[in-house]
Order: C-alpha cells, then structure tokens, then sequence
C-alpha cells in the first residue's frame, strides 16, 4: 500500500478540513515544530484504515478537538496491487463509512458501513481485535513499516497469531498448509487440556485427576500395608509370648515342687532346733548354778578372813588415839603463855612510835615558822621594786604614743615642706642688693617682717617665691612681684605639703616635729629604766611569778605554821628546846623503834606456830578415832555377812557343790544328743526356703505378664485377622491398576499431543528460518551501506527478531547490549529490508516518524543517501521536527486548507 | 471302594488387578466353581473332599467370603470335608484364616486340618495330614507323614495330604516347600494328595501323588487347569485309578489379531468370537494386535473388534502393532504434508534416540513432479530432541516403542479428525 493523501476534519486540533498531500511515489518529508499535529494526522489516518467506523474506545474519543463533542472525520487516498481507493470514516457521534474506487477517473462507491471497514482490512491484511481500538499488531504489515517515535524495538504483529503467521510465511516464502495449521492448533489443545506449558498436569485435568485419584489410592494402600506390618510384627510378638509362656509354665512346675520338699525339710529342721534351745537354756541354767555356788564358796572363806584382820587393826587405831589426845594437851598450854606475853611488847611499841612522831612534828613547826617569816621579808621588798615600775610607767604613759615609723613619716612630710619651699623660692625671685653705702632692708614676710643689713659694695641676695616685699632704708618700699606660672604650682603644692604636715600633727596631738622628735627620745629612755626596775623586781618574786603569787604563798606559810602550832600546843619545855635538841631527840628514838618491832614480830612468829601445832594435834586425834569407828563397822559387816552365807546352805556349802555339778554334766549331755541328730546346713534351709519362695513369685509374675502379653497379641491377631485385611488391599490394587492406566493414558496422550505439536512448531521455524537469509542479506546490506563496516552480518531469529550483528551466528554482538543509535539504525534497516521484500508485490509505504533521535550526522547522512536510493522503489514519508536534517531531498508536504486552531 | 475328591488352591478371594473393577467377578466364579464341585463329590458318591492347602488366597481374607465359604460346606452335611491350610492360608495361629468364628463354629463335616495328625476316615482307612504352619520353607512336609504313618496297621489304607512344590530339578524354588518325587512309597501311603502348582500333573511317584492344580483357571497360560481328581482305591496296595473331572466355571482365552495377514487372521478371528459368543459372559478374552499396520487399518481393525470384546466378561485388547506408512503414503503424505511428513521422520529419529527402532519402511522415492527437498528437512539432533523434550518435562528415556506407537496413532487420528 501507500498513500496519496489524508484529509482530516475535527481531528486534533484542526477544527476544519485540512489535508496532507499529496504524497510523492518517492521520497516525502513533512517538517513541522513539535505538536502541529504531524503525528497525529498519520495516527487518525491509521484508525481510518484499520478502526471499526462504530469504535467508541478513548483511542477514538482522544481524537476530537479538546473539550469539543466534534466527530474525528478522515479521508485516505491509497493504492494497493488491487487498486486505488478512497475510505472515508467518520468516528463517535455520526459514524459512518464509505470505501470508493477510483476507476475511469472518477471514484466509485465500492462499500459501505461495516462492508467498507472489512473491505479494507481485507485489502491491508490487517485484523480486528476482540473489541475496542485496533493497535499496531492489528495492522498487518503497516504496523511494522510504520516507525512510531518512542515505539520498541520490535516486531508488532508477530504476537498476533493470525497476523504473526501471515508475516512469518509471507516473508519466508512458506505456503502454510491449513489442514497442518489446524493439526497443530487440535493437538495444542488436546496437550493443553492434560498438561500445563512446563508438562505439569493440568489441575482438573484428566492426567491429574488420575495422579489424585492414585495418590488417595496409594495413601489407603500404605496405611493398609501399615496395618498389615503390624500383624505381621504382632503375629511374631504372639509366638514369642506363646513359647515363653510355655517355658515359664514348665520352669513353674518344677520349682514348684522342689519349693515344696525344700519346706517339709525346714519344717523338720526347725522342730529340732527348738527342741535344741530348750535343752541349751537348761545345761546354761546348771552352769550358772554351779557357778553361783563356787563363788558363794570363795565368797565365805574371804570374809571370815577379813574378819580376823579387821579385829587386828582396830586394836592399834584405839591405841593411837589415846596418845594423840595427849600430845594436844601440851601444845595448847604452851600456847596460852605466849598469847599472855604479846600484849606488854605492843604497849611498849605504841608508846616508842607515839614519842618519835611528836619530835617529828615539832621539828616541822619550827621550819613551817622559819619559811613565814622569810617569805614575809621577799614581799615587802617587791612591793617596793613594783612601787617604783608604776611609778615610771606612769610617766611614759604621759607621753604621746608615737613611734620611731610615725615619727619618720612626720620628718618625710616636714622634709617635703621644705623641699617644696625651697624650689618655690628657687623659682620666685632673686633680688640682689649693692648699696653704696651701708643700710638695712625690711624684709616682710609671710608671717613677720625682719630686718637685714646690708652692707656698701657688697651685694645681699635675696629670694622668694612670689613676691619680694622690702622697705629699704632710704629708698622707701619696694614690692617685687613674679608672675609666673611655676611659681604658683608650687606654692599650691607647698601649701598641700604644709596642711598633710598640719594634719599630721594634730592627728598625733603634738605641737611640731621637733616636739616629736623630744618625745620619742624621752619614751626610749623612759623603756630602758622601767626594764632596769623590772629586773630588780625579779630576785625579790624568786620562784613566783607576780608579787600576788608571792603573797599568796607567804600567807599560806604563815597560815600553816599556824596551825600546827594550834595542833601540837608545844609546851614550854617543848619551846624552850632548841633546834639541835629536837633533832638529837629524834634521831635516838628512830634507832629504837626497830627493835622494839622486831621483838613484837618474833613472839607473834611463836604463838603462829604454836597453834600450827594445835590444828595438827586435833586432825590427829580426829583421824584416830575415825579409824576406830571404821575398824568397828567393817568388822560388824564381815560378821552379818559370814552369817548370812552360811545361812544358805543348811547341809552344807560342799554337799551343794557336788550336786551342782552332777546336773550340769546331764544337762550338757543332752545337748550333745540333740545337736547330733540336725542336718548339717539345717542354718542356710530357711534362706534358701526364702529364695525358692521369692523365685517362685518372680516366675509367677513373668508367667502372668507372659500370658498377658500373649493374650494382648492375640485379641490383637484376631482382630486383625477378621478384618480381611487382603482382601481390601485386592480391591485397591485394582483401583489402582485402573487408575495407573489412567494416568498412563492421559500422560501418554499428553505427551503424543505435546510432542507432536512440538514438532510441527519446530520444523514450521525451521522453514522460516531456512528462508530468512535474502532478508538478513538485505538488512546485512543496508547496515554495512550505513555504518561502514562492511564485514558484520546482521542476524535474525527464528521469530524474525534482531538476534545481533557479529561475524557469525554464534557469536553475535546482541541486539538488546548494542547502543540505542546503532538499535534504531538497525530496525530502520529491517524497516527497509522487509518493505523491499513486499514491494515486490506491491507497492509499499514506510513511515518513519522521528525514529532516528540517536543518529549522528554522518550515518544521517548516510541515512539519507539509502533512503534516496530506495525511493525508487518505496514510498518513504518522513516526519520530522528537524527540517535541516532532511532539507534537499525529497517532496516537502505541508498541511493544506484551514490552518490548526491555536486556541 | 474308598472314593475322594481331591482338589487344591482354589485361591479363594485372589487378586486380579489387571481387569480392575471386573476382578470381582471373575472371584464370584471361584465359589460357583466350588459349589459345583460339591455337588460332583455327591454325585460320585465321594467318601471325602480333600482340600490340599490354599483354598484361600491369603490369610487375610474378607471375612463375608469366609462365611460364604463355611456356609457352602454346611449345605453338604454328608460329605466329609477334610482341609489343609498351604502357603497361602498356613495355619499362624489366632490371626489365621482357620480360627474365624466361621471355622470355630464350622458344622461337623468341615475338619481342618491345623496340625500334623491322623484322621480315621473309617474302614481301616486313615488320612494323614502334614499342615503348612508358614508361608516358605525349604524342609519337606511329607517327611511328617513317614513317622505318622509308622503307628498304623500295616493293611490300613493310608491317603496322606500335604501342600508343596514337586521337588523337579530346576522347577521348583528351593524354599517352596519341596515335596520328594517318591514320598507316597517312603511313608508307604496309598495315594498323597498334594497342591501348589496351578496345572494337572498327575503321574508323579507311580501315579501315587497327584497334583490336580486350581479347579478355576486364574491366567491365560494356564490352560492345564480347571479340574480336580476323582481317586478310587480298593485297598490297601492295591493299584488306584485317577480321573480329572472338568469343574471350571470360567474359559480364559488368548487370541491373536496378525496385521502381516489381516484378512486371514479377521476371519480367523472372527470364527472364534462367533464360536465364544454364547459364553461370552464367562469368557475372559485377550486379544493381541501383533505387526505393521497402516493407520487406517488399525483404525479400522479397531472399530470392528471394540464392540464384540464389549460383550464378554473380559474382553481385553493389546496393540502390539507398529503404525507405518506405506511408500505409496508416504510419497502422498509429503507432497500433500511436507511438514507432517517431516514431523513423522522426526518420530523415528526420537525413537532412535529413545532405544526404540526405527521402522523398517523407507520415504518413497522422490518423483520428478514432487518438490524438491527442503533445505529444514535435515534430521533431528540430540541437543534439538532434548530442547524440544525439555521444556515438558519428558525424558528420552521415559519414551517406550509403545508410546511412538501411540505417538504416530495420535497423529494420524488427529490428521483423519481435521481433514474430515
């Protein structure tokens, strides 16, 4: 097909007719700024030719002017090998649909309405969708020869089955065979009806049906085999069990008996050893009686022994407490006369310490006086050294208190009062006077006038500061007065100096510094003699450290000696001795004192001894007569006890004996005739009677737990066995066969059909493929005329897809990696090569909207030289926004009639 | 004149998993069989009914069939029933066939025979029994009836009965309870009844031990079975006389359809099926396809035999054919199909690759007028059958002669079903 021209109304945004065209056999180019609406004239050329007039979908409504209700109105010149016809269509509110012929130069009605539309889609081998708008796969071979901008990189229409299979055997040059088509369609169909497109069954599927069917059947199965394993592991338990308890039975009997005849045997053995006791208690009964004889015996001829002994001994005790008494007697004698001597060397002692104390005393009395009377003399002359001190520190008080730093400081300002005078009077005024002849001069100055002489020839300087106020004899007054500036600063400064020196004074209450000076001097000498007094005071203190100290202690002494004056009351003799006298007298009775002590001690030595003597005398009379009523008890016991045995045996104590000892050996005899008779292990019968017995229990209980387990086992198998097990499992078995046959039907069925239809596939692209060298030769060309590069085939799929460009099949460069620029160059190759293809049929239009946005201006270039070439055989409308691109070639079509509405 | 029936392995309740739901009838057959065999021991006048161990297939029967089968021998009180457990139905203890309340309470004339004993069957007659207490064993059970004929008069007559397989070099396992070819003469018996074996073998140990197989045949292949034994002793070493007495109920046949010569071989065959029609009911039928047929006479072949095999009991058929075309076919089928006819080459060259073979028929030669080869049309590799496989999950080694069998049926049928 290609186009003549395309004439829109209400479409976009033209609101009136407008048209395009009409189109070159050639090469055309429509060059426009973006959205005047190239695009969109070609799109509703598209739905013109290819949409349903009755379409309603938003495809259609988009084309209406914006916010109008206007019916899309489209008109297509084209020409196919069948000839040259106009479809008119008009969309939405009043659809409608015309198709004419041109024929004997005048356009003839060919169809109309829904005849119209198949018409031409029969003429464009294009298809309808189920319902809605056409897309590009609907267009036949026009949806591939029409480059949309932004459009992918790929074969539209291939997906759809019937378009697909027409381009893949109009290219490839096969004659689909339709009773293959419908084969391959029928066993699509019967494989997809049992298996899924990965060869799963298909759920509700016969195949999956069977293989659920088989599974449930398989689940019964396994249980049921279960079951019959565990019969078969219960049948085995039950015969263990039975011959176990067969053997425990068996095991039972035996011990049985033999538990049996072991208890006869015990019972005999233990009738024998009761009697075997009996007869032992009574040979120990003999025994001890026979013993309790022999001791009886030697227990008589003991005591009597004793007894003559003991009567002995008391003898010597009484003898010995006689003379112990006696012995005590003289010891407590000689103690009375020694305790009669102590008092008179006590008295004399007493009246020794009582004489040597009072010397004592008065010698003390005589020094507590001397001690007074000394005292008294120190406090009288430091009472008067302490006069003296008061005396001076009186004077000194007087002072004013100024110190040698303060008085410093009042030199300093009196220094700076003269400094600063006398720089005043440096600065003031110099007046020198050189009488003629000698006379005298007043001087007045601040605080009185004096008068100076002054002498003829000789010159008198005078100086002040300020002013010179002179009253010279003969030449009257004269007042010399300075003006400067520095002399009244310092004058100020000297007046400040003169009042902090005032102040300073006054502050310290002192009339000049001179007066100061005179005082700190008589404060200096005023400190020396008070020291000089203090130290004088200081001999006369002593020990004491103030004259109240001192008085303190000499009242104290005084009080003391008074009182014990008052305490001994000396006599006149006691007064009129001397102090030598004293001394002599105390000495004579301290050397007598010790030995007056010394008596006193050795007579109470004495008497302590004495009565040492006593206490032993009278334990030694107590121990004897203790021992004689000791002697005396014993020796009545030993009689009451010899009595008493003696008692006992009437016959007497020999007769006794020897039957004792006749009845002990019968006993013993007995015993022996007893003992012959047990059985040998007659000890260990009832241990093992115990362990029969508890065997015995042990074997009832495995017996019982046995018989348990076994009739477990066989409830079980009965139950079991009932239950038909085989039987069941036969009828399973041949469901499942039934089912296996099934599923092995279905399966088989899917996999003939699947395989089957595989394989017409295979060889339907093996034929395509075979067929497809012209075209990659075309496409091969086309490129290498494009890029350059002339050793790179491009290759095709078998789904008439780019594979890639390389050298060879296998190792090609894929479409999909390679750079969008040499992607959109390729498909406009294909563009090419399949249009060349076609146009051996018929003329065919390709469209190329945009499409090469990645291109650089040399393979443009080139572009442009291929598309020139294949004008001569295609019709070629380029739309573009870039009129330079494309400028020189070709026919330029522009939009004809109303221009678009801009509002 | 002492008279016995001797029988063996009725496989009462067996398994016939390959008819599927028809199984259960061909195991109702069994008991009509053995009704009918009572009544021919009333009708001989039968002293005994010797079972010779498997009457039951299995232990673990359905308890109704036990109770039908007691039931059955209950309805001939007259006629002494004398059964031994085999290796089917040993006697295990409680979960044994034998101990169902069915047997417990089995009427007078039903004796099993659990353990090794003697029987007195009356007029110095003994019967001594060798039971089977497991399923395998490699020990002979006649040996026990050598001791337990040792305690019985001399001139007593002595039928032993005891179940295992003949001891024939190479046909026997050896734990199948081996039986000595001469073990009547060593326990100096009269006549041993034996069972095990599913055919009539009755000439063992001087036609002392028979084996009389199953009374109701159970495969194709067993074609000497259907009978038991009507054994006649006068006395004691006295020779005995045996007959087979017919007693099956089903007529199990095997029929061969050879499409090498399919006209003879539907004549054939047709002659039959016309012979078996009025016991079709009770006839199990196979009949094997065998050879190489063209699409459209299996088609047709089938279409004339599926509706007479409907009408028998079991009417089986198995296609053992090879679909191939014929040059004629072939040549008409690539001219009018290249592509199917490249698609059936491709069949073969699968096939091949699958370990299967490759018909013998070659494509016809190509005709001058025919169009030229196509450039595709070169044989399958391996990678490409194994990328066509693949995505379906089918393995070459999955793929049997028969399913390229059914492959080329499958589209061949397809082929008649669009171009109708």
């Amino acid at each position: 097909m290609i186009l003549h021209s395309i004439k829109l109304t209400y479409v976009g945004r033209f609101r009136s007719t407008v048209q395009l065209g009409p189109f070159a056999p050639g090469l055309n180019v429509l060059s426009a700024p973006n959205e005047s609406g190239k695009s969109t004239s070609l799109h509703a050329a598209a739905r013109a030719l290819f949409d349903r007039h009755t379409t309603k979908s938003e495809e259609l409504k988009a084309l209406q002017p914006a916010g109008t209700d206007l019916a899309p109105s489209i008109a297509i010149d084209f020409e196919t090998r069948a000839g040259r016809f106009l479809i008119e269509k008009t969309f939405l509110n009043s659809p409608r649909s015309t198709l004419s012929q041109w024929q004997s130069n005048a356009w003839h009605l060919v169809a109309d309405a829904d005849q119209a539309d198949q018409r031409v889609q029969a003429l464009l081998q294009s298809s309808l969708p189920g319902r809605g708008a056409t897309k590009p796969a609907n267009w036949g071979f026009l949806g591939f020869l029409w480059a949309r901008q932004g459009e992918p990189a790929a074969w539209p229409g291939l997906d759809d089955e019937a378009v697909g299979q027409r381009i893949r055997a109009r290219l490839a040059r096969v004659e689909l065979d339709p009773v293959i088509e419908q084969l391959r369609a029928r066993l699509s169909a019967s494989a997809d009806s049992i298996l899924t497109s990965s060869g799963k069954s298909k759920a509700g599927g016969p195949l999956a049906t069977a293989e659920d069917d088989l599974a449930a059947i398989e689940a019964q199965l396994a249980d049921l085999r279960q079951t019959r394993a565990n019969l078969d592991v219960t049948h085995q338990r039950y015969h263990q069990a039975d011959a176990s308890v067969a053997q425990l039975e068996k095991e039972l009997t035996e011990r049985t008996a033999l538990a049996n005849q072991l208890r006869e045997q015990t019972l005999a053995a233990e009738r024998l050893r009761g009697e075997l006791d009996a007869r032992r208690q009574a040979l120990t009964t003999a025994q001890e009686k026979l013993t309790a004889l022999a001791a009886d015996s030697d227990q008589l001829t003991s005591r009597r022994g004793s007894l003559a002994t003991t009567q002995k001994e008391l003898g010597k005790a009484e003898a010995a407490a006689l003379a112990a008494e006696q012995s005590l007697t003289q010891t407590r004698t000689r103690l009375d006369d020694a305790q009669a001597e102590l008092p008179k060397h006590e008295n004399h002692l007493n009246a020794l310490r009582a004489k040597h104390q009072r010397l004592q005393s008065l010698l003390k009395l005589r020094e507590y006086v001397t001690t007074a009377a000394t005292l008294s003399k120190q406090v009288t002359k430091a009472e008067a050294a302490t006069a003296e001190i008061a005396a001076l520190e009186a004077r000194r008080a007087k002072l004013p208190t100024l110190t040698t730093a303060k008085l410093s400081k009042l030199e300093a300002l009196a220094g700076s009062v003269h400094t600063l005078r006398t720089q005043l009077q440096a600065l003031g005024l110099t007046v020198e006077l050189t009488p003629e002849n000698k006379t005298s001069a007043e001087i007045q100055g601040e605080a009185a006038a004096h008068s100076e002489t002054l002498l003829a020839g000789k010159t008198t300087r005078l100086h002040r500061p300020q002013s010179l106020d002179l009253h010279l004899t003969g030449w009257g007054r004269i007042l010399i007065r300075s003006g400067a500036q520095d002399a009244q600063n310092a004058a100020a400064e000297l007046a400040t100096a003169e009042a902090d020196l005032r102040d300073a004074l006054q502050a310290d209450e002192i009339a000049s510094v001179e007066a100061a000076r005179e005082a700190v001097a008589t404060g200096k000498e005023l400190d020396s003699q008070i020291k000089i007094a203090t130290a004088a005071l200081k001999p006369h203190l002593g020990e004491h450290d103030s004259l109240a100290e001192l008085r303190e202690v000499a009242a104290t002494a005084t009080r003391r000696a008074d009182a014990l004056t008052a305490t001994l009351s000396p006599t006149v003799t006691e007064k009129a001795l001397s102090l030598t006298d004293l001394e002599t007298a105390e000495a004579s009775h301290g050397e007598a004192l010790p030995a007056a002590e010394k008596a006193l001690k050795t007579l109470n030595k004495q008497i302590d001894q004495l009565r040492t003597e006593e206490r032993t005398s009278v334990q030694s009379v107590q121990g004897s007569n203790k021992l004689v009523g000791e002697h005396r008890a014993r020796l009545g016991t030993l009689e009451s006890q010899v009595t008493d045995l003696s008692a006992r045996y009437p016959d007497g104590i020999e007769s006794a004996k020897t039957a004792a000892q006749l009845a002990f050996a019968q006993a013993e005899a007995r015993v022996v005739a007893t003992t012959a008779e047990l059985p040998a292990d007659f000890e260990k019968l009832p241990e093992r009677n115990k362990r029969a017995a508890a065997a015995l229990q042990q074997l009832t209980d495995a017996l019982k737990a046995g018989r348990t387990e076994r009739d477990q086992a066989r409830g079980i198998l009965e139950t079991l066995g009932g239950q038909g097990l085989y039987s069941r499992e036969t009828e399973l078995e041949e469901k499942k066969t039934e089912a296996l046959l099934r599923r092995d039907a279905a399966r088989t069925q899917g996999w003939c059909t699947r395989i089957a239809h595989d394989l017409i596939e295979h060889r339907k692209q093996a034929a395509t493929k075979a067929v497809l060298t012209p075209l990659e030769s075309r496409l091969t060309s086309a490129f290498a005329e494009l890029t350059g590069v002339s050793d790179r085939k491009v290759f095709l799929d078998e789904n008439l897809q780019i594979a890639g460009i390389g050298r060879t099949r296998d190792s090609v460069h894929a479409f999909d990696n390679l750079s969008q620029g040499a992607k959109e160059q390729l498909l406009l190759c294909l563009r090419l090569a399949v249009a060349q293809e076609l146009a051996a049929d018929e003329p065919q239009v390709l469209i190329l909207d945009d499409v090469l946005v990645n291109t650089d201006s040399v393979r443009q270039e080139r572009i442009l030289d291929v598309l020139s070439a294949q004008s001569a055989r295609l019709q070629i409308i380029i739309l573009t926004c870039h009129q330079d691109r494309y400028r020189g070639i070709g026919q330029t079509i522009t939009f004809s009639g109303q221009q678009p509405n801009n509002s | 004149m002492l008279r016995l029936i001797h029988s063996a392995d009725w496989q009462l309740g067996a398994r016939f998993a390959q008819f599927g739901a028809k199984a259960s009838r061909l195991r109702e057959a069994r008991l009509v069989t053995l009704k009918r065999t009572l009544e021919l021991a009333v009708k001989h006048e039968a002293d005994a009914f010797l079972i010779a161990g498997d009457l039951f297939e299995d232990n673990q029967v359905d308890d109704s069939l036990v109770t039908a089968t007691v039931e059955l021998f209950r309805a001939y009180p007259a006629l002494p029933i004398y059964i031994l457990p085999g290796n089917h139905d040993p006697y295990t203890g409680p979960d044994s066939v034998w101990q169902r309340k069915a047997f417990q309470n089995a009427p007078a004339n039903v004796h099993v025979l659990r353990e090794s004993g003697v029987a007195d069957l009356g007029g110095n007659t003994y019967l001594l029994a060798s039971p089977l207490h497991q399923k395998l064993s490699t020990t002979d059970p006649s040996l026990k009836l050598v001791e337990l004929a040792a305690s019985l008069p001399a001139d007593a007559i002595k039928i032993g009965i005891t179940h295992g397989a003949l001891a024939i070099e190479a046909k026997h396992q050896p734990n199948d309870f081996p039986i000595a070819l001469n073990a009547a003469t060593r326990a100096g018996l009269d006549y041993l009844a034996i069972g095990h074996w599913h055919n009539w073998l009755p000439d063992t140990d001087g036609g002392r031990i028979v084996m009389p197989g199953t009374p109701e045949p159970d495969r194709f292949a067993n074609d000497a079975s259907g009978h038991v034994a009507l054994v006649e002793i006068a006395a004691h070493g006295q020779p005995l006389r045996v007959q087979s007495l017919p007693v099956a109920t089903l007529n199990w046949r095997s029929l061969l359809f050879d499409f090498l010569t399919a006209e003879v071989s539907r004549t054939s065959l047709a002659a039959i099926l016309n012979e078996l029609k009025p016991t079709s009911e009770n006839t199990v039928l196979r009949v094997t396809f065998t050879g190489v047929a063209s699409p459209s006479a299996l088609t047709e072949a089938r279409a004339w035999l599926d509706p007479q095999l409907s009408t028998f009991l079991v009417g089986q058929l198995i296609d053992r054919t090879r679909i191939a075309l014929s040059s004629v076919e072939l040549a008409d089928l690539q001219t009018r199909h290249p592509i199917l006819a490249q698609v059936l080459s491709d069949i073969d060259r699968i096939e091949t690759f699958a370990g299967g073979t490759v018909p013998t028929s070659t494509p016809a030669p190509v005709t001058a007028d025919a169009a030229p080869p196509s450039p595709t049309s070169a044989p399958l590799t391996l990678a490409e059958v194994q990328k066509l496989l693949t995505p379906s999950r089918i393995e070459l080694a999955q793929l049997t002669p028969e399913f390229f069998t059914q492959l080329r049926q499958t589209v061949f049928q397809a082929l008649q079903e669009v171009a109708r």
